[in-house]
C-alpha cells in the first residue's frame, strides 16, 4: 500500500480539483454557453472509464490464481 | 431547515430520503472495500467527506489497490468528475451568493442536480438541492465510516466476496447512464480496450486508454452536431 502522505496528496488533488469543477460551472454560467454535445462527451467519458475499471477488476482478478 | 420541509412536497422528500439511503448503502460497500484493499480506516471517511463524489472515489481506491500511483488515480478521478462543470452551467442559481455559494458548490452531485432540475419552480428547486445535497454529504461519509468499521472486523475480506462486490458496485453506478445505445457501445469498447491493454501497462493507464472508445463514433462519421 502507498505511504500515507503520498495517499493524502493524491486525495487532496482529487478533492481540490473536484471542488474547482463544482464551483466553476456556476461562476461561468453567465459568460459561456456549454454545448450539449460537450456535456454528453464528458458524461460518456466518465461512463467509459468506470466500465473499464469494472471490467479490468472483475476479469483480471478471475484470471489471478490465488 | 424548516423552510425546506415547508417548501417541498411529501413525495419529493421521500424520494430524496430514498436516494440518501441508497447512497448510504453504496458508502457502506465503499468503506468496506477500501479497508479490505489495505487502506487505513480514516481514508474512505475523510475522502468521502472531502471529495463527496462516489464513483471517482471508487476509481481512486481501485487504481491504487491494483498498484497504480496516486497521481494516476487522482487524474482518473478528476476525469470522471469533470461532469460537474456542465452541471453547474445547467443549474439555475440554487445556492445564492457568498458562503452559501461556497458550501453549496460542494453539495453538487448527480442526485442533488437531478432533484433540483426536476422541481417546477425555483424555490422548490433550491430546497430540493439543499435537502438532497446535505443528506448525501452526511450519508456518504457516514456509510463509508460504517463500512470501514465492518471491513476492519473481517479477517479475510475476500472470503466474503468483498473483492467481487467492487466491480458489481461500479456497474450499478453506471447502469443508469447506459440508457443510450451509443453510451453502451462506448462503455463496452472501453472495457475491451482496457482489458487488452491491462497486461502491458501499469495499473490505471488502461482506464485512460479506454477513452479511445469515445473516438469510435467519429470514425464512423456520426459526428455530434456542434
Amino acid at each position: 500500500m502507498t505511504a500515507g502522505p503520498v495517499l493524502a496528496a493524491g486525495m487532496a488533488m482529487l478533492s481540490a480539483g473536484t471542488y474547482a469543477f463544482r464551483l466553476s460551472g456556476g461562476l461561468l454560467r453567465a459568460r459561456v454557453a456549454f454545448p450539449p454535445w460537450a456535456q454528453r462527451l464528458l458524461e460518456d467519458a466518465a461512463v467509459v472509464v468506470l466500465a473499464a475499471l469494472a471490467a479490468t477488476t472483475a476479469l483480471l482478478r478471475l484470471a489471478d490464481v490465488r | 431547515m424548516s423552510s425546506i420541509y415547508r417548501t417541498l412536497a411529501g413525495p419529493v422528500l421521500r424520494n430524496i430520503a430514498f436516494a440518501c439511503l441508497a447512497v448510504w448503502l453504496v458508502g457502506l460497500s465503499y468503506g468496506a472495500v477500501a479497508v479490505a484493499s489495505g487502506f487505513p480506516r480514516w481514508f474512505p471517511v475523510v475522502q468521502g467527506a472531502l471529495v463527496l463524489a462516489g464513483a471517482s472515489e471508487f476509481l481512486f481506491v481501485g487504481i491504487i489497490a491494483a498498484g497504480g500511483s496516486p497521481l494516476t488515480a487522482a487524474l482518473a478521478g478528476l476525469l470522471v468528475n469533470a461532469r460537474h462543470v456542465p452541471y453547474g452551467l445547467a443549474l439555475p442559481d440554487v445556492t445564492g451568493p457568498g458562503w452559501r455559494r461556497l458550501l453549496g458548490a460542494h453539495l453538487m452531485n448527480d442526485e442533488s442536480v437531478v432533484f433540483a432540475l426536476a422541481q417546477d419552480d425555483p424555490a422548490r428547486g433550491r430546497a430540493a438541492y439543499w435537502a438532497c445535497g446535505l443528506g448525501i454529504a452526511v450519508c456518504w461519509p457516514g456509510g463509508a465510516a460504517a463500512g470501514a468499521v465492518l471491513g476492519g472486523l473481517v479477517r479475510d475480506p475476500n472470503a466474503f466476496g468483498l473483492d467481487a462486490m467492487f466491480p458489481a458496485v461500479i456497474l450499478a453506478l453506471i447502469i443508469p447512464a447506459l440508457r443510450g445505445r451509443a453510451a453502451l457501445r462506448a462503455a463496452l469498447a472501453g472495457a475491451v480496450i482496457a482489458l487488452a491493454a491491462a497486461p502491458f501497462l501499469p495499473a490505471g493507464l488502461p482506464l485512460l486508454l479506454a477513452l479511445l472508445a469515445l473516438l469510435a463514433p467519429l470514425a464512423r462519421g456520426e459526428r455530434a452536431a456542434p
